[in-house]
């Protein structure tokens, strides 16, 4: 798991308040929603607020991929890390 | 130019509007009359072919949704509409409808085929607006799912408000509300079809997405959610919607006075809101621009009885008697109002209406579940309000639980939930207790419930004066074993000898005392201690085993406090039945 992985799974517990969940217990590449972790549209929205707050990462509605992108850990750590200036 | 002229929905489709009249917008095409009207036609050959009298309509698409209501009614058929798109909520609905329609079967009809080769088409005939209408389905008191009736003639008294109250404001309808809602469907559908306004079949859930619509459609009308307009301010810039909306609707619940503000302040107006239910329509509405008052929309009488409950007369209800709602408030002189909140236990979670007393007979529908009490949790850090669920477990839960652990326990009876449930309305916090906080009249108070939920989980408590709660089981002879993690931080180490950290052996009573109230249904007052030793320091960061063991003959709590280092502490907490306080 990366620093940016595991920073974005800590902000998901923090920001969503979930209670007995660890970090580790969030799968890299499972899916968030749904099935999976469980999340809902409202936390979809408060995710969005708290990677935008962390990670200054701005959503673009002219992105065809923005539910993709939320998809899971791992999606969310690629596009923060397409999206950082170099050397962040 | 004349604005398009105003048809009541019981005539829509017989007075009909010139064929290039604009009606919504999918995507970028502006969709003209006549292609609305074909589509209807397509569907109402298909719905007058059938047998069928009642019809579900489970069309995810606002456009697809509108087109299949005027052609069931068209063909004179009911419809019926499910209270979400969740697969299980249609399902609950599905068994009282003859036949469907969804998205799927919308798009395998051939388009054009019901008028094919007949020229001149047979013209629609206006409604019957006592006959004709639909049905909504929504969570009741009782906690039984609810069958309102809506006649075309209620819905057509409120739509007609709607225009004499804000038809003027210019622009299309945007929404990120949903349609199959009483709120949305009058005014993201109905609303703008009677008017000749046309509207966007999209949803702008995104927030991104509604700026992108609002800046290519825009000055518009939006018709959204206390959900949606709390967070936008967080995930974009306010200014971006100055001059792009020329009202915000905001119904479903209360929009809080630091969101309106936020949009007064930036917009120079305030969010209109519409106070509502499925069972009355519209009540009221309210700007707020420096007060909190709500005035009742034109033909609405509202009075509280002497309970403090609002009641109303309404031509938006099916007769003229009085009706009383489920919210409790104060009247002004003026007419003006202001609310004070519910009166009863359905609740609202993010504008999604539930009954507490439905979910709760759920859970205790499960194989795991003796007995279930739900509480609604004030949002800690976030804006969000959650579900809590305190649970008593059968032998066969509390076997699972010492399985599986809190989490996969909570996750499991998640996933019952949700077979009913939108997954905004799931309990968020799992509480397994031996009993319930009912009270001495038997009564089970919501602050009890609530409490539960107030000492343990991660930020409440271990950076002041409390330990986090790892996790908690019960013991086959009934006594409940927590583990508890007693941080370097806690504010209780500074107190003693410096560099020499030491954990006040009182500071292990007093959490004995107040989990043993959250899990034991205590009577009276403290009385003694006794048979109190401390045996060894507590170190920081040390992880404890506390057992708590309730007698309920004699009311006494015996406790142990111990970890890898041996016993910490023990002894017995006896209360006594209070006299008349």
């Amino acid at each position: 798991m990366t620093e940016l992985e595991s920073a974005i799974k800590e902000l998901i517990i923090e920001a969503l308040e979930l209670e007995d969940l660890a970090p580790d217990d969030i799968v890299t590449d499972a899916p968030l929603f749904g099935e999976g972790l469980g999340l809902d549209s409202i936390d979809a929205l408060e995710l969005g607020i708290a990677l935008k707050k962390r990670f200054g990462l701005e959503l673009r509605s002219d992105d065809p991929d923005l539910k993709q992108h939320f998809r899971s850990v791992e999606s969310l750590a690629r596009l923060i890390a397409t999206r950082q200036p170099q050397g962040v | 130019m004349t604005p398009p002229a105003f048809l009541p929905l019981a005539g829509l489709l017989a007075r009909g509007r010139p064929a290039d009249h604009p009606v919504a917008w999918i995507g970028a095409r502006l969709v003209p009359w006549q292609d609305f009207e074909r589509r209807v036609r397509t569907v109402h050959a298909f719905v007058a072919r059938s047998d069928a009298r009642q019809w579900l309509l489970a069309c995810a698409d606002p456009f697809d949704f509108a087109v299949a209501l005027f052609a069931v009614w068209q063909a004179g058929r009911r419809a019926l509409i499910p209270p979400s798109q969740q697969p299980g909520a249609i399902e609950a609905v599905a068994g009282e409808a003859d036949a469907r329609l969804d998205d799927a079967t919308l798009a395998n009809l051939p388009a054009g085929a019901a008028d094919a080769g007949r020229t001149p088409l047979v013209p629609f005939a206006p409604l019957d607006p006592a006959h004709c209408g639909l049905d909504l389905f929504t969570s009741g008191t009782s906690g039984d799912a609810q069958r309102i009736a809506k006649s075309l003639a209620q819905l057509d008294a409120e739509v007609a408000t709607l225009q004499a109250q804000w038809g003027a404001l210019p622009g299309p309808v945007l929404a990120t509300a949903p349609h199959h809602h009483i709120y949305g469907l009058l005014f993201r559908l109905l609303w703008p079809l009677a008017a000749g306004r046309p509207f966007d079949a999209g949803t702008c859930d995104v927030p991104e997405l509604l700026l992108a619509r609002l800046a290519t459609l825009g000055p518009a009308l939006l018709v959204s959610s206390p959900a949606q307009l709390a967070r936008l301010p967080e995930l974009v810039a306010l200014e971006a919607l100055r001059g792009r909306c020329s009202a915000i609707f905001s119904s479903g619940g209360p929009l809080s006075a630091s969101v309106a503000g936020q949009y007064f302040a930036t917009l120079g107006q305030a969010p209109v809101e519409v106070y509502g239910s499925t069972e009355t329509g519209g009540i009221a509405w309210r700007r707020q621009e420096g007060e909190d008052l709500w005035t009742p929309l034109p033909g609405v009488t509202v009075r509280f009885d002497r309970d403090g409950v609002l009641c109303l007369r309404s031509p938006f209800l099916p007769d003229a008697a009085e009706r009383a709602t489920g919210d409790g408030g104060v009247a002004l002189a003026d007419g003006r109002f202001r609310l004070t909140g519910r009166i009863d236990r359905v609740v609202k979670i993010e504008e999604k209406r539930l009954s507490l007393a439905e979910m709760e007979s759920r859970l205790a529908a499960h194989a795991w579940v003796r007995e279930a009490a739900l509480a609604v949790l004030p949002a800690r850090g976030g804006t969000r309000q959650r579900l809590g669920a305190a649970v008593v477990a059968t032998p066969e839960g509390a076997r699972m639980l010492e399985a599986i652990g809190r989490r996969g326990f909570g996750d499991n009876l998640r996933r019952h939930l949700a077979h009913w449930f939108d997954a905004v309305l799931l309990p968020r916090r799992w509480r397994i207790v031996p009993a319930l906080p009912y009270n001495e009249r038997g009564k089970l108070p919501a602050a009890a419930v609530a409490a539960l939920f107030e000492a343990e989980g991660p930020g409440s408590g271990s950076a002041g004066t409390l330990p986090e709660v790892v996790r908690e089981r019960q013991d086959s002879d009934g006594s409940v074993v927590l583990e508890l993690f007693v941080p370097a931080g806690l504010e209780l180490f500074a107190g003693h000898f410096p560099g020499f950290p030491i954990l006040p052996g009182v500071a292990e009573v007093h959490w004995v005392m107040l989990h043993a109230r959250r899990l034991f249904p205590l009577r009276g007052r403290f009385s003694r201690l006794s048979r109190l030793k401390f045996l060894k320091r507590v170190a920081p960061d040390t992880t404890l085993q506390m057992r708590l063991a309730f007698d309920p003959a004699t009311g006494r709590i015996d406790f142990t406090v111990g970890s890898d280092a041996g016993t910490h502490a023990s002894g017995r907490i006896e209360f006594a039945e209070a006299a008349a306080p």
